[in-house]
């Protein structure tokens, strides 16, 4: 039976109401806060999967894109500022990547490839040292000025200046300078083999920037800036939307289709829902995955989870007693029905991991390092031979205001107390969260609302995560050190490609052996888009592309 | 009436000094350091000092506040972390959408509240009044977030009359149809609050012996509800009207991230869960000052509604 869309919206509304009455805010409403605080990242090695089949072929979508027409984005997050250096999170960020352009970029159709933007082509010396890069010769600004070598050294010493780039100044790792040659070639020097260098200037902070327009306008630049992306600014209604138009000067010939593209901001899901519901809005992003059956129930809504590079993880104080302890760190793993998780609190859209961080380029298949298994005997054997065999008592932190992490945390508590864990919840705002993190001013923690890789390999969570050195974060703040794990890492990073596909499963296996921190679920994300609309890209960042797109007119 | 008014604005000094330093102290009481929770923990020394100075964090405490006073004093609190704007622009533009939002909304409540309050005095305990009061507690019940998705679905979705959401600021009438939901939303959440005090009050009034008097002169019955009855009813409702100023405030809150209207409500809430602190302490400040300004204003009103209310005080 199929229920008239009113009465399923007003039921869909109950629901929400309901729950939303019972929990709290739920954590697809807040604001990333991430492994560098920064922006949603896609998985890298498999292509958008759907929840449903995709919508049926119709005769305008056989006979290719259609020119024309405004395309208006439902988006949780506003844009505040269009200058990428001075915040990071997806309001700013999917607006930056309409305006400009990087010198290579991850495919906007998924995948862990890094294919040419603004640079035609690339190699690199022997020794990794020095890569040459030949612009295209359509290479312009949306001002007409062509792209220049010299506005590609400008950019990337500006990316390279940690006074200026504050936000990821650790990406620009190895950069000493760039060589002009002439206008459109040039050489980038590195001060030792980076093997992840391309993936670091495919993001945001690494834009190519006209260097006379900005030096000639100093800040004023950022509130209408000039770029080579397929966009341009047309109106900025701070708190309300900001729209873009075409920029004429687009290196893809006949790109972008759209007239105009508009983001209207609304942070209310349900919100969100209604006005994609009403023709208002074509696409809407964060469908919460308590909602994506009811959203995609909608007349003439699909619903695309695209898997992503995100992860639920679970930090474990590993100077804590008897959190120290292998096997109390593998008892809880063992202890944790994580597909019973995946259904009681994220609607079934997570994946079991086989990894301690988000799923990447280089991953073991699980036919080499296997899921995180639920074996409930196995867990209490490990409690049983460690020094806390009666089981004991631990202090779990979590989110304040997410219902998502309050029943995460609920349910860990439950499946834990089969092992004689009595896990104490303490729910705390994200501040003391961190600072608490950041302090070892804890014992079992979720500091995060949303946890995200960067770039598209595991080089940055390693260099991150794995440093056991006093110079590096005692592995993020989880007191955790494998030098074995570690003198791997610094190699996997320098290291030749083929090298790398050796090194990182090895990592890989090594890493979760010791088990520093839980990795509950890998998590993806969710876009609703209206029929009509086609080729709604997204990259293995998470970015959303839309000089593909077109609607049918 | 200027001696009352002195008085009551002696009375509100206190008040205002105990505002500006709550204001202040949120940021003396964020746990750890405000600059590195803003930040994140990839922040370089460089660029924490340069917001700890910005901040002002980098000075002792009496100096932060002295500074903080000076601040207010002139409206400067600096500019916004998030908005990359100074925060009084910030403030200003979101205040006139937020107070014409509030405005819309009491007005609503009371077109909506008084012809029912009088319907239900004058029909007492009848059907209309049963009715009345039924109904008040089915929209006071429901919480505002949940009543204005209804509404959302009902004329937006279902007959396509106005907007889903968001703030078409192009002309009037565009500004009107983009609050008229969220005004609805607010208003009828007010109404059955002002509908039942002024309904009392109302029957408090008609049983007094110059209504019967008035009657007895044979005026009509709406000269006697209009001259006699309402005059004498309003000073109750101006006091529920002032009281529930910080509920139509914390209100237009949920109100404002409902339907995407870009006013105070949808900022303070950016700015708590971005962590914005300079945006914080304004809003605080402006909010307690707002509502200080309110109540005096209500005392004013009753002054002027009931000569009484002044020879007391005197």
């Amino acid at each position: 039976m199929k229920l008239r869309p009113l009465y399923r919206m007003v039921a869909l509304l109950l629901a929400i109401g309901l729950v939303a009455a019972a929990c709290g805010t739920d954590e697809e409403e807040a604001p990333e806060t991430t492994q560098a605080a920064t922006q949603a990242t896609t998985q890298a090695t498999q292509a958008p999967a759907t929840t449903e089949a995709a919508p049926e072929t119709t005769q305008a979508a056989m006979e290719g894109p259609q020119r024309g027409g405004t395309l208006v984005f439902a988006r949780q997050l506003e844009t505040n500022t269009l200058n990428p250096f001075e915040l990071s999170d997806n309001g700013q960020i999917y607006a930056h990547e309409l305006i400009f352009d990087t010198l290579v970029y991850a495919d906007p159709k998924g995948g862990t490839s890094i294919i040419p933007a603004l640079a035609e082509t690339w190699e690199v010396s022997d020794d990794g040292l020095d890569w040459s890069f030949t612009l295209r010769e359509n290479a312009m600004f949306s001002n007409g000025d062509p792209v220049t070598s010299e506005d590609v050294q400008y950019s990337l010493d500006r990316f390279a200046n940690p006074e200026i780039n504050t936000i990821l100044p650790f990406l620009a790792l190895g950069y000493t300078g760039t060589e002009i040659v002439d206008d459109r070639n040039f050489i980038i020097h590195l001060d030792r083999p980076i093997a992840a260098f391309l993936e670091n200037i495919s993001i945001f902070p690494a834009y190519i920037v006209p260097k006379a327009v900005l030096e000639a306008q100093g800040d004023s630049f950022w509130e209408d800036p000039v770029g080579s992306g397929p966009f341009k600014l047309k109106e900025w209604i701070r708190g309300t939307s900001i729209s873009f138009e075409p920029n004429p000067y687009y290196w893809e010939e006949g790109k972008p289709y759209l007239d105009e593209l508009r983001y209207d901001f609304i942070v209310d899901d349900n919100t969100r829902a209604l006005k994609l519901d009403s023709g208002e809005a074509h696409v809407m992003e964060s469908v919460p995955f308590t909602q994506i059956d009811a959203v995609g129930d909608m007349d003439g809504v699909t619903v695309l989870v695209r898997e992503v590079t995100r992860q639920e993880p679970v930090w474990i104080n590993n100077s804590a007693p008897p959190l120290d302890e292998l096997a109390v760190r593998q008892a809880l793993s063992y202890a944790t029905d994580r597909d019973a998780i995946n259904a009681a609190v994220f609607g079934g859209v997570g994946t079991v991991p086989n990894h301690l961080i988000p799923p990447l380029k280089y991953n073991a298949p699980t036919s080499e390092v296997p899921p995180f298994e639920f074996n409930l005997d196995k867990a209490k054997e490990l409690i049983a031979s460690s020094s806390v065999p009666d089981g004991f008592s631990v202090t779990f932190q979590f989110p304040a205001g997410s219902g998502q992490h309050k029943s995460l945390a609920t349910v860990l508590q439950a499946q834990w107390a089969e092992i004689g864990v009595d896990l104490q919840l303490v729910e705390l705002d994200e501040s003391t969260l961190a600072d608490n993190l950041f302090s070892y001013g804890y014992e079992i923690t979720m500091p995060f609302l949303k946890w995200t890789s960067d770039v598209l390999v595991p080089d940055e969570f390693a260099l991150l995560m794995a440093d056991p050195t006093d110079a590096g974060l005692d592995g993020f703040f989880s007191a955790w050190g494998n030098e074995a794990v570690w003198a791997m890492v610094e190699e996997a990073v320098a290291a030749t490609e083929e090298r790398r596909q050796e090194l990182w499963p090895q990592i890989q296996a090594a890493w979760v052996a010791d088990m520093p921190w839980l990795n509950i679920l890998w998590l993806p994300l969710a876009t609703a888009v209206r029929d009509g609309v086609h080729d709604v890209d997204q990259d293995a960042l998470g970015v959303y592309h839309f000089e593909n797109t077109w609607i049918e007119q | 009436m200027y001696r009352y008014l002195g008085r009551r604005l002696l009375h509100s000094i206190p008040v205002v000094a105990a505002v500006i330093v709550g204001a202040f102290v949120i940021i003396v009481l964020v746990p750890g350091d405000p600059a590195l929770n803003m930040l994140g923990y990839n922040a370089t020394p460089e660029s924490l000092a340069i917001l700890r100075r910005e901040l002002g964090l980098d000075r002792s405490v009496p100096e932060q506040f002295i500074g903080f006073l000076r601040g207010a004093v002139v409206g400067d609190f600096g500019e916004s972390i998030l908005k990359k704007e100074p925060v009084r622009d910030v403030i200003a533009t979101r205040a006139v959408i937020s107070f014409a939002l509030l405005f819309y909304s009491a007005a609503i409540a009371v077109v909506v509240a008084v012809p029912l309050a009088i319907l239900s005095a004058v029909k007492r305990n009848r059907w209309q009044d049963h009715l009345m009061r039924l109904g008040s507690m089915i929209t006071f019940a429901m919480p505002s977030f949940w009543l204005g998705l209804l509404l959302a679905l009902f004329f937006a979705i279902r007959l396509g009359w106005l907007p889903v959401a968001g703030y078409d600021k192009t002309n009037v009438l565009t500004i009107l149809r983009s609050l008229t939901l969220p005004a609805a939303t607010i208003g009828l959440f007010l109404a059955p609050i002002l509908a039942r005090t002024l309904r009392s009050s109302i029957i408090e009034v008609l049983d007094q012996e110059y209504v019967e008097a008035a009657r007895a002169r044979g005026y009509r019955e709406s000269r006697v509800i209009g001259r006699h009855v309402m005059r004498n009813s309003l000073i109750a409702t101006v006091t529920v009207l002032s009281l529930i100023i910080g509920f139509m405030i914390s209100g237009s809150v949920i109100v404002e991230n409902v339907f995407a209207i870009p006013g105070l409500g949808s900022l303070i809430v950016d700015a708590v869960l971005q962590r914005d602190y300079p945006v914080i302490q304004a809003l605080v400040l402006f909010f307690g000052l707002t509502v200080i300004v309110i109540n005096l204003a209500a005392d004013l009103t009753y002054a002027a509604i009931d000569p009484r209310v002044r020879l007391m005080t005197t």
